[in-house]
């Protein structure tokens, strides 16, 4: 069974279709999330096969690659059972992108 | 008080450019030593420094590079003085060099592999984000951004054992 705050990044990351970098997700979380602990908490879900990273090369835009984390089959089964489990509708504040 | 030495090189200055109807930023040195030898006119080599000071500081204002502010040192008179103007030679834009998180991300790679994956990506994110603050021209909040970089990717190195260990321990009552 995964935490809440991995349910909650695996929440987010259902709202972003497109992937989201752990920034970001850190911001869409008002708070809830920290910058120190994202990344290690991505980086476990991805060890679990939850969510999957993918590294975007330095843009004109930015000098150093980026990466994007984007959530599997897996994860979208993992957050649906953590819902169930505790109770919570399966798709988070906002509806599904 | 100008002294007797900067007193001769204005005066030179104007009469060159009444002559040629243009700014001595404009012209080449050759140009003015010519001048100077065409009209008898002898120039010591303090004043012809002087002059190469002040005619590469118009040039460089002609070209929209900003001026240093005077510097107390430079309104003294004898050797080394100026009109009371900062030399061109120390003039600089305004602006910050960029807080560059490369070297961070070259040390990152000495890491292993998930532990490299975590920080590159923190690494990846702050670095944007210095990006789009520098961009903005908000310099000192880029810098303290690279200074969160450094701490967040400490961070996660040291958070790593404990990660493990609760790995570890998810499995163990997993079974």
């Amino acid at each position: 069974m995964i935490s809440t705050t991995e349910a909650l990044i695996l929440g987010l990351l259902i709202q972003k279709a497109r992937g989201a970098y752990g920034s970001e997700l850190v911001h869409m979380s008002a708070g809830k999330l920290k910058r120190g602990s994202v990344y290690s908490l991505l980086g476990r879900l991805e060890k679990s096969g939850l969510v999957k990273s993918e590294e975007e090369p330095a843009s004109a835009s930015y000098a150093l690659p980026r990466t994007i984390y984007r959530i599997t089959g897996d994860g979208v089964n993992a957050r649906a059972e953590f819902a169930s489990y505790v109770g919570l509708a399966v798709e988070p504040a906002g509806g599904a992108a | 008080m100008k002294s007797w030495l900067e007193m001769q090189a204005e005066s030179f200055i104007a009469q060159v450019e009444q002559a040629y109807s243009k700014s001595i930023g404009d012209m080449s040195s050759e140009s003015l030593w010519n001048y100077a030898e065409y009209n008898g006119i002898e120039l010591s080599s303090e004043v012809q420094r002087l002059i190469v000071s002040e005619q590469v500081r118009r040039h460089m204002r002609a070209i929209g590079l900003q001026e240093a502010p005077p510097r107390p040192s430079q309104h003294a008179s004898g050797p080394g003085a100026t009109f009371g103007l900062p030399l061109a030679t120390q003039s600089a834009p305004n602006t910050p060099p960029k807080p560059d998180l490369s070297g961070l991300l070259a040390k990152a790679d000495f890491l292993p592999l998930d532990l490299r994956k975590r920080v590159r990506a923190s690494i990846g994110d702050h670095s944007a984000e210095i990006d789009d603050l520098y961009r903005a021209g908000k310099y000192k909040a880029a810098r303290v951004t690279k200074w969160w970089a450094v701490v967040t990717a400490v961070y996660i190195c040291l958070r790593m054992p404990i990660d493990a260990a609760f790995d570890r321990l998810t499995k163990a009552f997993g079974r």
